[in-house]
C-alpha cells in the first residue's frame, strides 16, 4: 500500500515537470521567435539603408552629371490698338551635362509659338565650356553675348522683374543677344575687391539694309549669333567689372570689328555685290545695387557701324543707342515685389525710338514662380507701336 | 583671297594661344582641382547671398538635391563670374543646408511615426 502511493506521488511530480517543461519551452520559443522576427526586420531596414546611402552617394559623387533647368512664361497682353490677348509665351529648356569639374555642355532652346499658331525652335545658345583652373573657364560655340548685363544674366522671365526687355535690349535692338565663337571668362580677387571679366573672339553680327526712296541705308544690326562670317574679319570684345563694395558691381563693356551688309529688308538679298566691310564698335556701361530690400539696376549700349562706298548696299553708317534704369522693392520674404524701370532707345529710325516708364507689382507664388502685372507707358512716333501704351500679365516659372 | 583667308586663320590661331597661355600663366595651374574638393562653408553662404541676390530672389536649397546644386552652381560660376574657390564655396554651403533640412525632416518623420505608434497603443 505504502508502496502504491509512492509510486502515485511520484507520477505525479513527474507528470507536473513535464507539463512546466513543456510550457517553459514554448514560451522560449515564442520569444525566440519575436526576436528572430525583430533581427530580420532591422536587417531588411539596414539594407534598404545602405542601399539609399549607395544610391544617394552615387547622385553626389558621380563623374559625369545632367541636369535640365529653364524657365517658362505664358502672358495676356492688351495694347492701345489691339485687342487684349493670351500669349503661349515661351519654353526655354537649359540643358547641363557636365564631366567632374572639368568640362560642362550647355545649352539653351527658346519655343515660341507665334501670331499663326506655328511653333519657332531657336537654339539661344550651346557652347562646351572647359574650365583651366580657378579663374579662367572657355567658352566655346553659341553664347549670349557679354556685352551688359541683361541679355547674358536678366532676360529670364523668372529673373526680369518686369513682363517685358527694356526697348533696345531685345531682338533688333542696341545691345547684342548672341555671338558665335568662344570666349575666355572667370572671376579673380585684386585685395579685398571681387572682380570678373569675359574677353571674346567671335564672327560678329550681320547688317539689314533698306531701300528708302531710290537710296540704301542700314535697317538694323542682326547680333543674335549667325555661323558665318562674310568678312571675314572677327570681332573682339568682352565686359569687366568689379565690386565697389559687396553689394555694389559697377561694370564696362567695349567690342570692335568689321559687319557687312547681307540681307535687304523686304527686298532681294541676292542682288548685294561687292559689300564692303565696316566699322563696328559697341560701348556699355552697366550697374546693380542691393540695399536691404531694394535693388537698383542700370545699363547703358550704344552700337555704331560705320560707313562704306563699296558695294551695292553703300551707305552712311548709323548709330543705335540704348538704355535703362530700374527700381524694385521686397519687403523681407514678402510675396508681393514692386518695380519701376525707365528706358529710352534710339535708333536710326524715328518709328522705333521709344520712351518708356514701365511700372509692375509682382506675386512671388514661390521664389521661382511669379504671376507679374505690369503697365508700359509708352512714347513714341505718333501712330507707331513705340508710341502704344500696353497692359501684361504673365506667369512665369524658373525650374 | 586664299591667302588672305589663311592668313586670317594663323592670327585667329595665334590670338587664341596668346590669349590661353597668357592668362593660363597670369593665373597659375593649367589643371582643374581634383572634384569634388569641400569648400568653406561660411565663406560660401556669404557668397552666396552676395552673388545671387545681385541678380535674382534667393532660391532655397532644398529646391534641388545635391547633385543639382553642383551643375547649377557650375553654370552659375561662369554667369557671374565666380571662381573656383567661390564655386565650391557655394556648394559646400548649399550641400550642409540640404543636409540639415533632410535632418530635421527625417527627424519629424520618426517623431510623427513614434507618436503615432504610441496612439495606437
Amino acid at each position: 500500500m505504502k508502496s502504491k502511493i509512492v509510486v502515485q506521488v511520484a507520477s505525479v511530480v513527474i507528470l507536473n515537470l513535464f507539463v512546466a517543461h513543456t510550457l517553459f519551452a514554448a514560451e522560449s520559443l515564442e520569444e525566440l521567435n519575436s526576436e528572430l522576427e525583430a533581427l530580420k526586420s532591422q536587417i531588411d531596414k539596414l539594407q534598404s539603408e545602405s542601399v539609399r546611402n549607395r544610391e544617394a552617394a552615387e547622385w553626389r559623387y558621380s563623374d559625369s552629371l545632367v541636369h535640365l533647368s529653364g524657365y517658362a512664361d505664358v502672358n495676356y497682353i492688351d495694347s492701345e490698338s489691339a485687342d487684349g490677348q493670351f500669349a503661349a509665351g515661351k519654353f526655354a529648356p537649359i540643358f547641363h551635362y557636365q564631366f567632374r569639374d572639368l568640362v560642362m555642355l550647355e545649352s539653351e532652346l527658346e519655343i515660341e509659338v507665334d501670331e499663326d499658331g506655328e511653333t519657332e525652335v531657336k537654339l539661344e545658345y550651346l557652347s562646351i565650356d572647359a574650365f583651366i583652373n580657378d579663374y579662367i573657364a572657355l567658352v566655346a560655340g553659341k553664347f549670349l553675348s557679354p556685352i551688359g548685363q541683361f541679355r547674358q544674366n536678366l532676360h529670364p522671365s523668372w529673373i526680369n522683374k518686369l513682363a517685358s526687355a527694356p526697348p533696345g535690349f531685345g531682338h533688333d535692338g542696341a545691345a547684342p543677344v548672341a555671338d558665335v565663337g568662344f570666349q575666355l571668362r572667370g572671376g579673380f580677387p585684386i585685395g579685398s575687391t571681387r572682380t570678373n571679366y569675359a574677353l571674346y573672339v567671335s564672327n560678329g553680327p550681320t547688317l539689314k539694309a533698306e531701300l528708302e526712296d531710290g537710296e540704301f541705308e542700314l535697317d538694323g544690326v542682326e547680333a543674335e549669333g549667325a555661323s558665318s562670317d562674310a568678312d571675314g574679319d572677327k570681332v573682339i570684345g568682352g565686359r569687366f567689372g568689379f565690386h565697389v563694395i559687396p553689394h555694389l558691381e559697377i561694370g564696362f563693356s567695349l567690342a570692335s570689328g568689321k559687319v557687312t551688309v547681307n540681307e535687304v529688308e523686304d527686298g532681294d538679298s541676292s542682288l548685294l555685290s561687292g559689300e564692303g566691310a565696316r566699322d563696328y564698335d559697341v560701348r556699355g556701361a552697366d550697374f546693380g545695387y542691393q540695399i536691404g530690400n531694394l535693388n537698383f539696376r542700370g545699363e547703358y549700349v550704344e552700337t555704331e557701324v560705320g560707313a562704306t562706298s563699296q558695294g551695292v548696299a553703300a551707305s552712311e553708317g548709323a548709330t543705335w543707342e540704348t538704355w535703362y534704369t530700374q527700381a524694385s522693392y521686397r519687403r523681407g520674404q514678402s510675396k508681393l515685389e514692386y518695380v519701376a524701370r525707365f528706358s529710352d532707345f534710339d535708333s536710326p529710325h524715328n518709328s522705333r525710338d521709344q520712351e518708356q516708364w514701365a511700372l509692375g507689382i509682382n506675386y512671388l507664388f514661390t521664389i521661382s514662380a511669379i504671376v507679374k502685372l505690369t503697365y508700359e507707358l509708352n512714347d513714341g512716333e505718333q501712330d507707331s507701336e513705340a508710341d502704344e501704351d500696353r497692359l501684361m500679365l504673365q506667369l512665369t516659372y524658373g525650374f | 583671297m586664299t591667302n588672305r583667308k589663311s592668313k586670317l586663320t594663323a592670327k585667329m590661331v595665334l590670338r587664341v594661344v596668346v590669349l590661353v597661355s597668357g592668362a593660363t600663366w597670369a593665373f597659375g595651374s593649367a589643371f582643374a582641382v581634383d572634384y569634388p574638393e569641400p569648400g568653406d562653408i561660411t565663406a560660401g553662404a556669404q557668397a552666396w547671398v552676395e552673388n545671387c541676390t545681385h541678380c535674382h530672389n534667393l532660391r532655397n536649397p532644398n529646391e534641388l538635391r545635391d547633385d543639382q546644386w553642383i551643375t547649377s552652381m557650375f553654370h552659375m560660376r561662369l554667369k557671374a563670374g565666380l571662381t573656383g574657390k567661390e564655386t565650391r564655396d557655394i556648394i559646400s554651403f548649399i550641400q550642409a543646408a540640404n543636409a540639415t533640412a533632410a535632418q530635421e525632416r527625417i527627424r519629424e518623420e520618426a517623431e510623427a511615426a513614434s507618436a503615432a505608434q504610441q496612439s495606437e497603443e
